[in-house]
C-alpha cells in the first residue's frame, strides 16, 4: 500500500494496476451487458473521484442488492469503502477497517465476508447483498424484525453487519443450540453489549422464517 | 395502569425503539456518513513518539500526490479562541508532542485512500525524549493534593487510624489495581465540517453533547452561536469519549476552511486509544476494619491514578463510593495523582464508581470471609439510611430490596460459603458473588419544547430537546414521556433531538439524560398548559387556577370536576395558529406535585442503587473464567421503558465482565505507544463470552427527583460488577484477583 503511489506514477505498477482494471472492466462489462439489460443502462451513476488520472482509476461494475453499479475506483479501494465513499451506500458500516470487529459484514453470493478486508474489484462478478437489500420494499426481513422485537442492538452501529452475519449464519445452518449462535455471531462485536438479546432475535427470525 | 401503559405506549410500555427501523435498514446516518455532497476525506497523521518536539514538518512530497487538496499542520493552523476541552491545549497550537499519536497533520484529499497514503509521504522529524508512562517511575511527578473541578478530593472524618487499632476489630488492608481502559464504541468519532461563506458553520459530529460541542466550535471558531449549527441524529456509542470536544473536531472545521470544501474526518480504530480518551489506571488501597457485628469502624480507601500532562481528568474513585455506599463510624479518603507522558483520559462509563467499586466490594467481600459473614448480610449490617456524604435523607432508596429479590433470583441460599469446595457434574470450579451497585442521580439544565398541532379530529404533539441518542434510548423515552405528561396515545407523539437548533441540552453523560429530559420536559408541559388556557375563554374552563387543572385522554379537565373540560383540538383550534407551544421555564417547577425541583436537591441525596449476582465456573487445567449467569436487580427509580432500561444494565454487565476478565490498554514502557490499539489484542467482550443475563427492577417512581421519577440507567450496570466476578472467583478456586483483568495466568 505504501508504494502505491509511486506505481500510479510511472514503472511497472501502472501497467500491473492498468491490466488489473481492464481485465475487471472487459470481464464483468462483457459478461454482465446482455445478461442486465436494461438494468445495465440503468446503472446508478456514482459519486466518482473527480478527474482520477487513467493509471489510478479502473471502472468497474458491482452488483449491489440487484443493482448494477459502475464505478471509477482504483484497485486498492476495499469493498467497504467502495459501498460508502463511492456508491454512497452507508448502511455498511466501518468499525475498525482490519477485519476484527464485523460492523461491515455483507454477503457476497449469499456467504458472510467482512468487506474492509476485500477490495471490491475482487467482486465484480458477484451478487454483494448489503443491509439495505434485505427488505422486501417495506416489509422488513424476519431477522431484521427479530432485532428490533428483542432489542438486538442499542446505538446500532454495529447491526447491519450482526443482521448481515445472522442471515448468513442462518444460511450456514449452525443454530441448533444457543452456544452455536453465539459461537457464530462471535466474529461482530457489539460494544453496546446486545448479544443475549441478538441469540434471542436470531432463534425467533428462524422460527419465522 | 400498567395494561392501559402499554396499550399507549406510555412511560412503562416495553415499546420498540423509534429508531428501531432506522438502525436495522442501514437508514440510520451516523456523523461520517453526512448527507453532505462533494465532501472531500481528511486523514489524521498521528506522532510516532510519545514525548518531544517537532523539529520540522515537510509536506512538499505529500502535497503534490494525487488527489491532495490541502494539508493541514500546527504550521498553517488559524488560532482558536478557546471552546477546546478533552486535550486542554488548542490543537496544533505548539509543537510539542505530549503523547503517543498526538495529532500532527491532516491531509484532505479527494478519496480516503489519497488521503492516507499521502499522509505516509509527510516527512515529519522530532527531537526525541524519554516519556514516563509507568506508574511506579519515581520520576513521574507527583500530586498529593490534586482538585477536580476545583474542589479537593480528601476527605476525613472521624479517626480511622484509632479504629483500625483498636482492640477486637478485624482489618482488611489490600491493593487493587485497575488498568488503562479504552471505550472503544463502535463508531469511531467523526466530524463532518461545511463552511457556508465565511462565518456559518455546519458540522456533523458524533458527540454525547449536541449542544456542548455546538458552544465549543462557535466559541473556538469566534462565530455567532446562531451561525453554526451541530446535527448528531444517530452516536454510534460513546461511554463518556464522546463527551468532550476532541481536537479532531476543531481539526476538521480548520481543514474545511483551508480546503475550500466541505471535509469528512474520522478517526481510526487506533486513534480511537490514543485521541478521544481512556479511562485511567488506578492502584487503590482499601484498609476497612469491623467488628464482630460486623459494622464498620473505619474505612480508607486510597487512590493513585494517572494524569496527562494535557489533561485535567482525574479518575477519583472514593468519591462516588466510599464516601456514599455506607455507613460507617469513620472514613478517610486520599487521592493521589502522578503525571504520566500519555493521552488524556476522560469519563469512561462510571467515571471513578467503575474501578472504585472493584475495590470497594472486593474489600467488603474479603472482610465478610474474615468475619465468616454472609456478604449480603455484611451489606446489611452497614447500609446506610441516609446520605454518608450530605447526611441528608435519599429522595429514594430501595437497595435491601435489591439484594433480597436477587439473592432469591439467582439462588443465593446455595452458595456454599467455603471458598474450592465446589465443582460442577463436568469437574469445572464453581463459584457465588455478589457485589453493590450504586450510581448517582444528577441533573443537567437544558430545556425541551412540547408543541400542539391539529391532526384529523385530534391532536398531534410534537417535542424537542437537542439532546442525542448514543444507544441509550432517549428517542424512544422522549416520546413516551410527553405521552405520559400530555396522556395522549404515544402514537400521536414526535420526539426531535440531535440537532443544535433545538432547545439547549445537556450533555449524555452521568446517566443524566434522561431525568434532566423528564424535568425539561415536565416543565414544558406545564408551559403548554398555561398557553391552552390562554384561549379558554367561553370554554367550561375559563378563568380556572391553572392548579386544577390536568391533560386528560385528548383534552385539558378539571382536576376538582372533572365534567368541566375542553378538546385539546379545539384550544389550539381558538388559537388560531399553525400550533400552540411550550417551553421549559427556568424554574422547572412541576405543578400538580408542588414538587420544585431546584429545592429538593437542598433537601434530598440522589442515588441509585442495585445489586449482581454472579455464578463463574473455571475449568482447572485452563484457568478462564466463565461467567455461567449473572443477576441484576436495580432500583433507577421509575422504569421508562423495561426493554431499553434493561438493555442499558445489560449492556453495562457486558462491559463490567469485560474490565474483569480481558480488558488492558498496554502502553510500552519504553516508547510509551500503545501496543494493542485494536479489537484483536484489545479483547472487549463478544457474543460467546455471554450467557445468561437476567435484569429485574424495584420500579419505584423517585418523585422528588422529576415529574416522571425516572433516574438515569445508563451507568449504575457497569458498577460492582467485576468485584461480583472477582468474588465468585474467589469463592470457586480459593484465588483472590486483586489485579484486573482476571486472566488465565493469575489463576494457575
Amino acid at each position: 500500500m505504501d508504494n502505491f503511489e509511486e506505481q500510479g506514477k510511472g514503472g511497472e505498477g501502472v501497467s500491473r494496476r492498468g491490466l488489473l482494471g481492464a481485465a475487471i472492466t472487459g470481464g464483468a462489462g462483457a459478461a454482465l451487458a446482455p445478461l442486465l439489460g436494461n438494468r445495465a443502462a440503468a446503472a446508478v451513476p456514482a459519486s466518482s473521484p473527480s478527474a482520477p488520472p487513467a493509471s489510478s482509476a479502473a471502472g468497474m461494475t458491482l452488483h449491489v442488492n440487484g443493482q448494477a453499479h459502475w464505478v471509477e475506483i482504483e484497485p486498492r479501494v476495499t469493498l467497504v469503502d467502495a459501498l460508502r465513499d463511492h456508491l454512497g451506500m452507508y448502511g455498511t458500516k466501518k468499525g475498525c477497517d482490519h477485519g476484527q470487529c464485523g460492523a461491515c459484514t455483507v454477503l457476497i453470493n449469499g456467504v458472510r465476508v467482512n468487506s474492509c478486508l476485500t477490495l471490491a474489484a475482487m467482486h465484480t462478478n458477484e451478487e454483494i447483498t448489503t443491509i439495505e437489500g434485505l427488505a422486501d420494499g417495506d416489509r422488513l426481513h424476519p431477522v431484521q424484525e427479530a432485532f428490533i422485537e428483542h432489542d438486538g442492538f442499542q446505538c446500532g452501529y454495529c447491526t447491519p453487519g450482526q443482521i448481515c452475519s445472522a442471515v448468513g449464519l442462518i444460511h450456514e445452518g449452525h443454530t441448533k443450540t444457543d452456544d452455536q449462535i453465539r459461537e457464530g455471531m462471535a466474529g461482530n462485536i457489539c460494544r453496546c453489549g446486545a448479544y443475549s438479546n441478538i441469540v434471542d432475535a436470531v432463534k425467533k427470525a428462524m422460527k419465522v422464517s | 395502569m400498567p395494561n392501559q401503559e402499554k396499550a399507549t405506549g406510555a412511560v412503562g410500555a416495553p415499546t420498540r425503539r423509534t429508531d428501531g427501523r432506522e438502525k436495522v435498514t442501514g437508514a440510520a446516518r451516523y456523523a461520517a456518513e453526512a448527507p453532505i455532497p462533494k465532501a472531500a476525506f481528511g486523514y489524521i497523521l498521528p506522532s510516532t513518539i510519545a514525548k518531544g518536539v517537532i523539529k520540522s514538518i515537510d509536506t512538499s512530497v505529500a502535497e503534490k500526490a494525487i488527489g491532495v487538496i490541502a494539508i493541514l499542520t500546527p504550521l498553517n493552523m488559524p488560532k482558536l479562541h478557546g471552546g477546546h476541552s478533552g486535550d486542554s491545549r488548542a490543537p496544533f497550537s505548539d509543537m510539542n508532542i505530549l503523547y503517543a499519536g498526538q495529532h500532527v497533520a491532516v491531509v484532505v484529499a479527494d478519496t480516503p485512500e489519497r488521503a492516507r497514503h499521502a499522509a505516509s509521504l509527510i516527512k515529519v522529524e522530532y527531537t526525541e525524549a524519554k516519556p514516563i508512562v509507568d506508574v511506579h517511575d519515581s520520576s513521574a511527578p507527583l500530586n498529593e493534593t490534586p482538585t477536580f473541578f476545583g474542589s479537593p478530593l480528601g476527605f476525613k472524618e472521624g479517626d480511622v487510624a484509632s479504629a483500625v487499632s483498636a482492640p477486637g476489630v478485624t482489618v482488611v488492608k489490600q491493593t487493587y489495581t485497575t488498568p488503562i481502559e479504552t471505550h472503544n464504541p463502535m463508531e469511531m468519532s467523526a466530524t463532518v465540517a461545511l463552511w457556508e461563506g465565511d462565518d456559518k458553520l455546519v458540522v456533523w459530529d458524533s458527540t454525547q453533547g449536541v449542544s456542548n460541542t455546538h458552544g465549543s466550535l462557535a466559541r473556538a471558531f469566534g462565530l455567532k452561536p446562531e451561525n453554526v449549527r451541530v446535527y448528531c441524529p444517530y452516536t454510534g456509542g460513546g461511554f463518556g469519549c464522546k463527551g468532550e470536544e476532541w481536537p479532531h473536531k476543531f481539526l476538521a472545521v480548520a481543514a474545511a476552511k483551508l480546503a475550500k470544501r466541505p471535509v469528512r474526518l474520522p478517526l481510526t480504530r487506533a486513534q480511537m486509544f490514543t485521541n478521544s480518551g481512556h479511562r485511567p489506571f488506578c492502584e487503590q488501597v482499601i484498609t476497612v476494619a469491623a467488628g464482630t457485628d460486623g459494622k464498620l469502624k473505619g474505612l480508607r480507601h486510597f487512590v493513585l491514578s494517572q494524569v496527562s500532562p494535557s489533561s485535567t481528568f482525574i479518575e477519583t474513585c472514593a468519591a462516588g463510593t466510599s464516601r456514599v455506599l455506607y455507613d460507617t463510624a469513620s472514613l478517610e479518603i486520599v487521592q493521589h495523582v502522578k503525571t504520566m507522558d500519555l493521552p488524556p483520559g476522560t469519563w469512561m462509563r462510571a467515571p471513578g464508581e467503575t474501578p472504585g467499586m472493584f475495590a470497594l466490594e472486593s474489600a467488603l467481600d474479603e472482610l465478610a470471609h474474615e468475619l465468616k459473614m454472609d456478604p449480603i448480610a455484611l451489606r446489611l449490617a452497614n447500609h446506610a439510611d441516609v446520605s454518608p456524604e450530605s447526611k441528608k435523607p435519599w429522595s429514594s432508596k430501595h437497595l435491601k430490596e435489591c439484594y433480597t429479590k436477587g439473592a432469591e433470583k439467582f439462588g443465593w441460599s446455595r452458595r456454599n460459603p467455603i471458598p474450592a469446595s465446589t465443582k460442577t457434574p463436568d469437574g469445572k470450579w464453581i463459584g457465588y458473588g455478589m457485589a453493590s451497585a450504586t450510581y448517582p442521580a444528577m441533573i443537567f439544565p437544558g430545556k425541551a419544547r412540547v408543541r400542539l398541532y391539529k391532526e384529523g379530529n385530534g391532536v398531534r404533539a410534537v417535542s424537542a430537546a437537542a439532546s442525542q441518542d448514543l444507544g441509550t434510548g432517549t428517542w424512544t423515552i422522549g416520546v413516551q414521556m410527553t405521552a405520559t405528561l400530555l396522556d395522549l396515545p404515544a402514537g400521536q407523539v414526535k420526539f426531535e433531538l440531535g440537532d443544535s437548533k433545538l432547545p439547549v441540552s445537556g450533555q449524555s453523560g452521568g446517566s443524566a439524560t434522561a431525568g434532566s429530559l423528564a424535568l425539561a420536559l415536565g416543565d414544558a408541559a406545564e408551559a403548554l398548559k398555561a398557553e391552552l388556557l390562554k384561549h379558554a375563554d367561553g370554554t367550561p374552563l375559563a378563568g380556572i387556577d391553572i392548579k386544577d387543572v390536568q391533560f386528560k385522554g385528548g383534552e385539558l379537565a378539571s382536576i376538582s370536576k372533572p365534567t368541566q373540560k375542553v378538546k385539546l383540538r379545539d384550544l389550539v383550534q381558538k388559537a388560531g395558529s399553525e400550533y400552540v407551544e411550550g417551553v421549559t421555564s427556568d424554574r422547572n417547577k412541576f405543578q400538580p406535585t408542588g414538587e420544585d425541583y431546584m429545592a429538593n436537591d437542598a433537601k434530598y441525596a440522589f442515588q441509585s442503587f442495585g445489586a449482581h449476582f454472579v455464578e463463574v465456573q473455571i475449568d482447572d487445567l485452563l484457568p478462564l473464567v466463565k461467567v455461567t449467569r449473572v443477576v441484576s436487580v436495580m432500583d433507577i427509580g421509575r422504569v421508562l421503558n423495561p426493554k431499553t432500561a434493561r438493555s442499558q444494565v445489560i449492556g453495562g454487565v457486558v462491559m463490567g465482565l469485560g474490565q474483569a476478565l480481558t480488558e488492558d490498554t498496554h502502553y510500552d514502557l519504553r516508547t510509551g505507544r500503545p501496543t494493542n490499539d485494536n479489537f484483536a489484542d484489545y479483547r472487549v467482550p463478544v457474543n460467546s463470552d455471554i450467557h445468561s443475563l437476567e435484569v429485574e427492577f424495584i420500579d419505584v417512581p423517585d418523585l422528588h427527583f422529576n415529574p416522571i421519577g425516572c433516574r438515569g440507567v445508563g451507568e449504575i450496570g457497569i458498577t460492582g460488577i467485576a468485584a461480583a466476578v472477582a468474588n465468585a472467583v474467589y469463592n470457586a478456586t480459593g484465588k483472590r484477583i486483586r489485579d484486573l483483568p482476571i486472566t488465565p495466568d493469575k489463576l494457575l
